[in-house]
C-alpha cells in the first residue's frame, strides 16, 4: 500500500491539473504554519477581532440605557469632528507625548554617555536609575500624586523650606501646570528605557572606530559627531519610534494621577476614550475615536515597522 | 600637588561626570526613597513641615494594619497578592509557549504569508490597549469569563503574546543555522532540530521573555480594573487603586502597598539586569 502511494507520488498523472502557485506554495510549507498556528489563533481571538469590532461598533448608536445598538453611519465621527474637546485633546496628546519622548530622550542619552565612560561604581549608578522604570505605572501614579500634593506635597514643602516659594504649588489642579507636571513624572518613568537602549547601542560601537581617529587627531567632540552619532543612529531611531509609541499609548500614569481633570485640561486620546467608553458608555463614540487614533497611528506604524526592520537588516547583515 | 595637564583632564572629567550621575540618580531615587519614609511613619508626621526624609518615631503600623492576614484589608491584600502572582504566572508561560515555535518560524522558514502574519505581530504594539479594551470586554462578558482568572489570562495576551513573539524571534535569529544543519545531517527531523537543539540553547532568551511577560502583567492596570473588578477578583494593582479611592488620605498606607508590591519586580531586575537588557536591546542593536 505505502509502496504504491509512493509510486504515484514519484510520477504523478501528468494530465492533473497543477494547483495555482499560491495554493502550491502554501501546500509545500504547510508544516510549517503548524508553527505559527497558535499564535495566529490567539492573536484573532484578541487582536484581531477587537480591531474588527471596533471599527464596526463605530458605526452604531449605543445608548446607555438600552442593551440593543443602532446602526447610524458617520454620525458618531461627525459628532467627533465637531466636538468642543478635540482641538484640546489633540493639543494635550501631542505635549504630552513628544514632551515626554523628548524630554526622556535627552536624559537617557545624558546618562548612557556618562555610563559608557565605564567609570568604577557605573553599575551601582545604572542599577538606581532603572528602578523607575521597572516598578508599576499605578505605584508610579499613586507615588507621585503625594509628591505633588497640593498641600503637604515634598517638593512644594522643600523649595518653600529653601525659601524659593511662599505657598504650595498646586501641580495636579492648575490648569497651567497639569500638562507639565504629567511630563515630569512620565519622563521620571521612561528615561531608564532610553538609556538602556541607547546604552547597548553605544557599546556596540567598535572601539577600533574611535582609536582610527584618535590617531587622525580627531578630539572628543569630533569622535562624537563623526563616529558616535552616525553609529547610533539605528538605535537613536527605534529608541525614538518606541518612546513616542509607548508615551503615546501610556494612559495608567494620566488617568490615575488626573483622570484628564481639572475639567478636562490634561485629557489625553486615550482617557478620551476611556471616559466616554467605561464612565459614559458611549461605546459608539469612544470606538470612533479609537478608529482615528488607529488610522493616525497606522501612518506612524509605517515609519515603526520600517525602523525596526532596518535595525535587523543591518544585524542579519553582520 | 602638581598633576601633569593630561591626568588633571581625567580627573575634572571623572568629576564632571560622578556629579552628573549623582544628580540623575537622585532625580530616579528621591522619589522612592520619600515612598519608603512616608510608609514607615506614624500617619501624624506625614504632613511636617519643613518635610523629615528621616522619621522620628519609625513604626511598620501601615505595613501591618494593610497587609497582616489578621485584619479585612490585609486578608484582601494577600487575596490580590495571591491574583496578580496566579494571572501574571499563567500568562507568561502561555505566551512563551505559544510564542516560541511561532518565533521560530518567524525566524527560520519562508511560506505564503509571512511577512503579513509579522506585520500584525509588530503592528500590535502600535494601538493603544485601552482600545481594545472595549471589544475584550463584552467578549468577555458574552463567554461569561468577567471576574474570572481565566477571563483575564486571555486578555494579557493581547500584549504579553506579540512582545513575546518579537522578542523571541531576536533570540532565534543570534543562533547560527549551520547548528539545525548538522542536527539534520544527523538524522533528526526538523522538529526535532527545533525541539531538541534551539530550544535548550535558547533557555536563558525563553526565561528572559517570561519574566519580560510576567513584568508586565503583574504591573497591568486598565484590563484588570475592567475585566476583574469583583472585590476576590482584583489584581495588586487594582486593589491598589480601591484602597486609594477608598481611604484617600491614608498615605502611610497606601506608600507601604506600594513598596511591597514594587520589591517583586525591583529584586527580579536586580538579579536578572543583564537578562532584561538583552531582551530589551536585541533587535534594535548590532550584537
Amino acid at each position: 500500500m505505502a509502496n504504491v502511494r509512493a509510486e504515484m507520488d514519484a510520477f504523478p498523472p501528468i494530465s492533473a491539473p497543477k494547483p495555482p502557485g499560491l495554493l502550491r506554495q502554501i501546500v509545500k510549507h504547510r508544516y510549517e504554519y503548524l508553527y505559527i498556528a497558535p499564535a495566529i489563533g490567539v492573536m484573532g481571538l484578541v487582536i484581531l477581532y477587537p480591531l474588527i469590532y471596533t471599527i464596526l461598533l463605530s458605526f452604531f448608536n449605543t445608548p446607555a440605557n438600552n442593551p440593543n445598538v443602532f446602526f447610524n453611519g458617520v454620525s458618531n465621527y461627525i459628532e467627533l469632528a465637531q466636538d468642543n474637546l478635540l482641538g484640546l485633546v489633540i493639543r494635550n496628546t501631542l505635549y504630552w507625548t513628544f514632551g515626554s519622548t523628548i524630554t526622556s530622550f535627552a536624559l537617557g542619552l545624558l546618562a548612557a554617555l556618562l555610563l559608557n565612560q565605564r567609570l568604577p561604581g557605573s553599575g551601582i549608578f545604572s542599577a538606581i536609575m532603572v528602578i523607575p522604570y521597572v516598578i508599576g505605572q499605578v505605584t508610579a501614579a499613586y507615588l507621585w500624586r503625594w509628591l505633588m500634593h497640593g498641600d503637604f506635597g515634598v517638593i512644594s514643602l522643600t523649595l518653600m523650606e529653601m525659601g524659593l516659594l511662599d505657598r504650595p504649588i498646586s501641580f495636579l489642579q492648575d490648569p497651567a501646570l497639569v500638562m507639565t507636571s504629567l511630563v515630569i513624572v512620565n519622563t521620571w518613568k521612561s528615561f531608564p528605557f532610553a538609556m538602556i537602549m541607547l546604552l547597548a547601542g553605544l557599546q556596540a560601537i567598535p572601539q577600533d572606530l574611535y582609536k582610527a581617529a584618535r590617531v587622525d587627531g580627531a578630539n572628543r567632540f569630533q569622535q562624537f559627531i563623526e563616529i558616535t552619532v552616525p553609529q547610533l543612529m539605528p538605535v537613536i531611531l527605534v529608541t525614538s519610534v518606541l518612546l513616542i509609541i509607548g508615551n503615546m499609548n501610556s494612559f495608567t500614569i494620566p488617568y490615575l494621577m488626573t483622570g484628564g481633570g481639572p475639567a478636562h485640561q490634561s485629557e489625553l486620546v486615550i482617557t478620551w476614550v476611556y471616559n466616554e467608553s467605561f464612565q459614559a458608555l458611549r461605546f459608539g463614540f469612544a470606538s470612533a475615536i479609537s478608529v482615528a487614533l488607529f488610522i493616525v497611528l497606522l501612518i506612524f506604524s509605517y515609519f515603526y515597522v520600517r525602523a525596526l526592520t532596518r535595525g535587523q537588516v543591518s544585524s542579519a547583515g553582520e | 600637588m602638581m598633576l601633569n595637564p593630561k591626568t588633571r583632564a581625567a580627573v575634572i572629567r571623572a568629576t564632571i561626570t560622578y556629579s552628573l550621575l549623582t544628580l540623575l540618580a537622585a532625580f530616579a531615587a528621591l522619589p522612592m526613597l520619600w515612598m519608603v519614609s512616608t510608609s514607615i511613619k506614624p500617619r501624624t508626621e506625614i504632613f511636617a513641615n519643613p518635610p523629615q526624609w528621616i522619621p522620628n518615631n519609625p513604626t511598620m503600623d501601615a505595613y501591618t494594619t494593610s497587609m497582616s492576614p489578621n485584619t479585612p484589608a490585609g486578608r484582601l491584600f494577600g487575596q490580590y497578592f495571591l491574583n496578580s502572582t496566579i494571572v501574571s504566572v499563567i500568562s507568561a508561560t502561555f505566551s512563551v509557549v505559544i510564542a516560541a515555535p511561532a518565533a521560530y518560524a518567524f525566524s527560520r522558514f519562508r511560506f505564503p504569508g509571512k511577512d503579513l502574519a509579522y506585520f500584525g505581530v509588530l503592528i500590535r504594539n502600535m494601538f493603544p490597549l485601552v482600545v481594545f479594551l472595549i471589544p475584550l470586554f463584552f467578549l468577555m462578558r458574552n463567554l461569561g469569563l468577567l471576574n474570572t482568572y481565566g477571563g483575564l489570562i486571555i486578555a494579557y495576551l493581547t500584549f504579553t503574546l506579540p512582545l513575546s513573539i518579537w522578542l523571541l524571534k531576536g533570540f532565534f535569529d543570534s543562533i547560527p543555522p549551520e547548528l539545525e544543519r548538522a542536527a539534520r545531517i544527523d538524522g533528526c527531523t526538523r522538529f526535532g532540530a527545533f525541539w531538541r537543539i534551539i530550544l535548550p540553547l535558547t533557555t536563558p532568551g525563553l526565561a528572559a521573555t517570561a519574566i519580560y511577560s510576567f513584568v508586565q502583567a503583574w504591573n497591568e492596570f486598565p484590563f484588570a480594573k475592567q475585566l476583574a473588578y469583583s472585590t476576590n477578583m482584583r489584581t495588586l494593582p487594582v486593589g491598589m487603586s480601591y484602597f486609594f479611592s477608598e481611604n484617600s488620605s491614608n498615605w502611610t498606607g497606601l506608600m507601604a502597598t506600594a513598596v511591597v508590591i514594587s520589591i517583586p519586580v525591583v529584586i527580579i531586575f536586580m538579579f536578572l539586569n543583564r537578562f532584561f537588557v538583552s531582551a530589551l536591546t536585541q533587535g534594535a542593536v548590532k550584537q
